[in-house]
């Protein structure tokens, strides 16, 4: 797949319109990353009803990147990756220096492929636990320093989910908390940001090309708009 | 997809250069490499492009097959386990907490040491449940009671926590939730925490 299917309908734009990557320096960078989570092994079988479909690697990286230079949210930080996956946030942020970079998800065969690509990468500051994202408790609050999630959108029988993932990461971050929200939903969000007392910003609108991963897909690949949202607890 | 590319049997999680001490080709070997400065806690690895896609040279290297199924499993450091809870419901508030270790496989592997980290991370940590955790791997008395005042520039007490918080990881074993005694095992390195529907 990697060899035929370019990437080039990926696209991350900040809401004014330039683009992420700003100076030539700094995009051979992010094109190194890039092709670097290029590398990471994927599901094998996505399961429906945990939304499983992995981040592509051009998203993975400009989200990264950012959270990395702009923010500095990652080097010598304790990083959680909520519903992981196969891993692709979790091994870019370990690349990218973390700390140390935990992984959370309930699938067991996905932390299987995601335990091997962290040895595959030669990464030694990365951990995986299993355990249901919904249930973690509050005791776990405020242990890591930044969350960086791709929730499951809440579109397939399990409504709500991105809503339940977010609160569980705010509950977790100390400083900040990186997430993938559908671009429709902003209104809500925005109204439980709110709610909730932290300052959320929306820092990219992506074009996520969701390749046709399952049988009833009929299209060979769909785009959906989706938001790269930064939360953080700053006073307003 | 690798997936394509690779069978179960012929995929390779491989261990090179600095720690198996051969010696790794310039990052420009690759022709895309990536300098260690810009990407650090990773190695460059030695690569052959051939029909179109990689595939590790070491491979071929003697001890290969033993290094492999010796490295095919995760494993779990002290510093996730300080971060871990066990949330079975009805424990008291606070409950839950440290999750104790009774560890059938433990493993040292090296990390590379980051003063500015482990500093950081002092206050962080519960000590406590670090230093029980540590004591029940045999790796207590590489820790004092309490972090001296001053920790920060005191290297050996450093070196020392980084070692327990990244290098000692536990492979296979049993967590034990204080509380309720509930067991959550750690298979290849993996804490399974996940509980039956009447348990949450």
């Amino acid at each position: 797949m990697q060899g035929e299917m370019p990437h080039v309908r990926q696209r991350a734009v900040r809401p004014g319109g330039s683009p992420i990557e700003k100076t030539n320096m700094k995009k051979l960078k992010l094109k190194e990353l890039e092709s670097r989570l290029q590398q990471v092994d994927v599901f094998e079988n996505p399961k429906l009803l945990l939304e499983q479909y992995p981040t592509r690697p051009h998203i993975a990286a400009c989200m990264l990147y950012t959270i990395h230079n702009t923010f500095d949210d990652i080097e010598n930080k304790v990083v959680a990756d909520l519903g992981c996956g196969c891993g692709v946030l979790s091994i870019g942020s370990a690349t990218l220096g973390a700390g140390l970079c935990v992984g959370f998800d309930v699938d067991t065969h996905a932390l299987e492929i995601f335990s091997r690509n962290a040895e595959e990468f030669e990464l030694t500051n990365i951990d995986v636990i299993q355990c249901n994202v919904c249930s973690l408790p509050d005791r776990m609050s405020k242990t890591f320093d930044t969350v960086i999630m791709n929730p499951p959108f809440g579109t397939k029988h399990n409504k709500g989910m991105d809503m339940v993932f977010l609160k569980v990461a705010l509950q977790m971050a100390r400083t900040a908390v990186y997430s993938l929200h559908k671009t429709s939903t902003r209104q809500h969000i925005q109204k439980k940001a709110d709610e909730w007392k932290v300052k959320m910003e929306v820092l990219a609108e992506l074009r996520y090309d969701l390749p046709a991963s399952y049988k009833f897909h009929k299209k060979k690949s769909v785009d959906i708009e989706v938001d790269f949202v930064r939360f953080s607890f700053e006073k307003f | 997809m690798r997936g394509r590319y690779f069978t179960t049997a012929e995929y390779s999680p491989t261990l090179t250069g600095r720690r198996r001490n051969q010696s790794v080709p310039e990052a420009s070997f690759l022709g895309f490499g990536f300098p260690s400065r810009t990407l650090p806690n990773s190695t460059p690895r030695p690569e052959v492009v051939s029909n179109g896609h990689t595939r590790r040279l070491d491979r071929q290297s003697p001890g290969f097959r033993r290094e492999r199924s010796r490295r095919r499993c995760g494993r779990m450091k002290l510093l996730t386990h300080n971060l871990l809870t066990s949330h079975v419901r009805g424990l008291r508030p606070g409950g839950g907490y440290p999750l104790g270790i009774q560890a059938t496989e433990v493993k040292l592997s090296p990390v590379d040491f980051n003063a500015q980290f482990v500093a950081r991370m002092v206050p962080k940590v519960q000590w406590a449940a670090l230093l029980q955790a540590a004591q029940s791997l045999g790796h207590g008395s590489d820790l004092p009671p309490e972090p001296a005042p001053g920790y920060e520039s005191d290297e050996d007490f450093l070196r020392r926590l980084h070692h327990v918080l990244l290098e000692v990881e536990v492979v296979e074993g049993i967590l034990r939730c204080p509380d309720s005694g509930h067991e959550f095992p750690i298979t290849k390195g993996i804490p399974n925490m996940l509980l039956a529907e009447e348990e949450t």
